[in-house]
């Protein structure tokens, strides 16, 4: 086991893709980053006399977004012109709504409003839904971890056996179509 | 003449003989004298390896203080030093804070709701770390690590540019609204502080990230370990003066007492053991506009709450913490009719998670109310 990476490196071969993904399994190491959101909601509405007035709906999220480098499986080796080029992982995106929203959470102007039917808080929660997920998508987060995981991943092929070749990691910026794909809402 | 000689090697004598003697032992014994060196060799060869393990096993817990020499970091030491701090978990909040003021022959109280975008970043901070802060155990590296905290400092908790104002009433001057904004740093650390797994979370996500560069750096096993949790806390009393709204002075005594002292002097709220975030709840009512000339002073209850008494209009206000009353008495039944709307107001925005019933009394005498039994 221990002449392994000497022997690697004597050789002339360089290593496969599956000696390489074998490499990288060895290492079970994840990117996480946690986030909580918090975001509010303004309705507008008359009340009995006529007079506008305004609603405050606070909504919350926690999400957490996580890359495995465990799970690199599309590596190409070219041999001949000694490159490799490895593609990350898919970050996956845990997103949790708190289940705060009542009608005791809502601020309202008009002090006699105090109560909101089942109704309309459920359309509250899916318009701050939206507001949430447009926040998390301008945040970029998958690009960070894979730079994060790139970076190791550098370290990790300048290790002996594995060096003599040219490494090319993509770092893939997700579309937002792409990015609602990753999130798994829990 | 080989006898002779034989005779010699037998029998020897001068020291001629004797050399004689050797190499004709040698000339016979040579591959067995090889086998002994050969032994003799790998016997040390063990010896000395025993020794080195019986060494590093001696020295196994061992600080790395070798690797700290700036000349000779490793590149993960080299890393952590490089490393400000860590992010276990942002917080982006969007919160609301609320101002109310009683204008001159108002008959009802004018408003202002701010909305302040704010990030927040809760880790360790690196740079506090101690002398040990790393130690190799075995296999294991360990770090030992400062208390996790808020990172982001009170200045850079919101981006001005995303400010709005969503509701408002009669007209507020800069310094109001600057006061507060100021107070909105106050809310959003109070949310972080009222959700006690923000601190967990935080945590979680700082040892998984070091955990995950000790591993990517070779280290087979890797440990985190955090100082004392409340050294990093950030309770109320830590506040430096001024940085909540500026009629405000917090102070923390030795007993462990929190008081906040409103700006002519009378004591606002007191500490037994009464919960941050009711302290902040106190601090948020106080920061409330009332009329010219009233003073707030809460009291402690007979029960499981607290009483604010407003001098001038009278008025009793009652905090418990499963169930929340307030009650209020004047003599001026059109002062009465103000005040209610505005403890209607209030309270909305003081208990809003729980639901609030107001009591109203006609007389203007101190009434004493053991809320225990309501």
């Amino acid at each position: 086991m221990l002449l392994l990476p000497l022997l690697l490196s004597c050789r002339e071969e360089p290593p496969s893709a599956e000696e390489i993904a074998r490499h990288i399994a060895q290492h079970p190491i994840t990117y996480t980053e946690t986030y909580i959101i918090s975001r509010n909601i303004i309705k507008e509405y008359k009340d009995k006399e006529g007079h506008s007035s305004k609603a405050i709906i606070p909504l919350k999220a926690k999400f957490t977004a996580q890359l495995n480098l465990k799970e690199t499986r599309q590596i190409v080796v070219n041999k001949e012109e000694k490159m490799v080029w490895i593609n990350l992982p898919k970050p996956e995106i845990a997103l949790q709504f708190s289940e705060q929203t009542t009608s005791n959470s809502i601020y309202c102007s008009d002090v006699s409003r105090s109560n909101f039917f089942e109704t309309e808080l459920d359309t509250y929660k899916n318009e701050g839904r939206a507001i949430i997920l447009k926040a998390i998508l301008t945040k970029d987060i998958p690009l960070k971890l894979q730079k994060d995981a790139a970076m190791t991943l550098a370290t990790l092929m300048g290790e002996p056996g594995f060096k003599q070749l040219n490494y090319t990691i993509e770092v893939k910026k997700y579309r937002e179509k792409d990015l609602l794909k990753l999130i798994v809402e829990k | 003449m080989r006898k002779m000689q034989k005779n010699k090697i037998d029998h020897p004598n001068t020291w001629e003989d004797r050399y004689e003697t050797l190499k004709l032992f040698i000339a016979d014994h040579f591959l067995a004298l090889i086998k002994v060196v050969i032994i003799l060799l790998c016997f040390l060869m063990f010896l000395a390896i025993l020794t080195g393990n019986l060494k590093s096993s001696s020295s196994q817990k061992e600080t790395l203080s070798s690797l700290l020499d700036p000349h000779k970091y490793p590149p993960l030491v080299k890393k952590l030093q490089e490393m400000n701090q860590v992010n276990g978990l942002i917080e982006d909040r969007e919160i609301v804070v609320s101002q109310f003021k009683m204008l001159n022959n108002a008959s009802k109280p004018v408003s202002i709701h701010l909305q302040l975008t704010g990030t927040l970043a809760i880790g360790v901070n690196l740079q506090k770390k101690t002398r040990k802060w790393i130690e190799l155990v075995g296999d294991t590296l360990m770090l030992h690590l400062p208390a996790i905290e808020m990172l982001t400092p009170d200045t850079q908790c919101f981006d001005r540019e995303k400010e709005k104002i969503l509701i408002q009433s009669g007209s507020w001057n800069s310094h109001e609204l600057n006061a507060l904004r100021q107070r909105g740093v106050c809310v959003l650390k109070r949310q972080s502080i009222a959700e006690d797994s923000c601190f967990t979370v935080a945590e979680k996500g700082v040892r998984k990230q070091l955990l995950s560069l000790i591993r990517s750096y070779g280290y087979k096993h890797g440990k985190v370990l955090f100082a004392n949790k409340s050294q990093g806390r950030p309770l109320i009393a830590r506040y430096p003066k001024g940085t909540i709204p500026n009629d405000y002075n917090f102070y923390e005594n030795s007993a462990g007492e929190h008081f906040i002292f409103y700006k002519n002097g009378t004591i606002l709220s007191y500490s037994e053991q009464i919960p941050y975030e009711h302290i902040y709840n106190l601090a948020e009512f106080s920061a409330l506009s009332f009329p010219a000339n009233t003073n707030l002073h809460f009291l402690k209850a007979k029960g499981n709450g607290y009483i604010l008494k407003i001098n001038n209009p009278n008025a009793d206000i009652k905090m418990p913490e499963t169930q929340q009353y307030i009650s209020y008495v004047h003599s001026d039944k059109e002062m009465q009719k103000q005040l209610k709307k505005m403890m209607q107001s209030l309270s909305q925005k003081l208990f809003h998670n729980t639901p609030c019933n107001i009591i109203e009394t006609d007389t203007n005498e101190e009434v004493v109310i053991d809320y225990s039994k309501l």
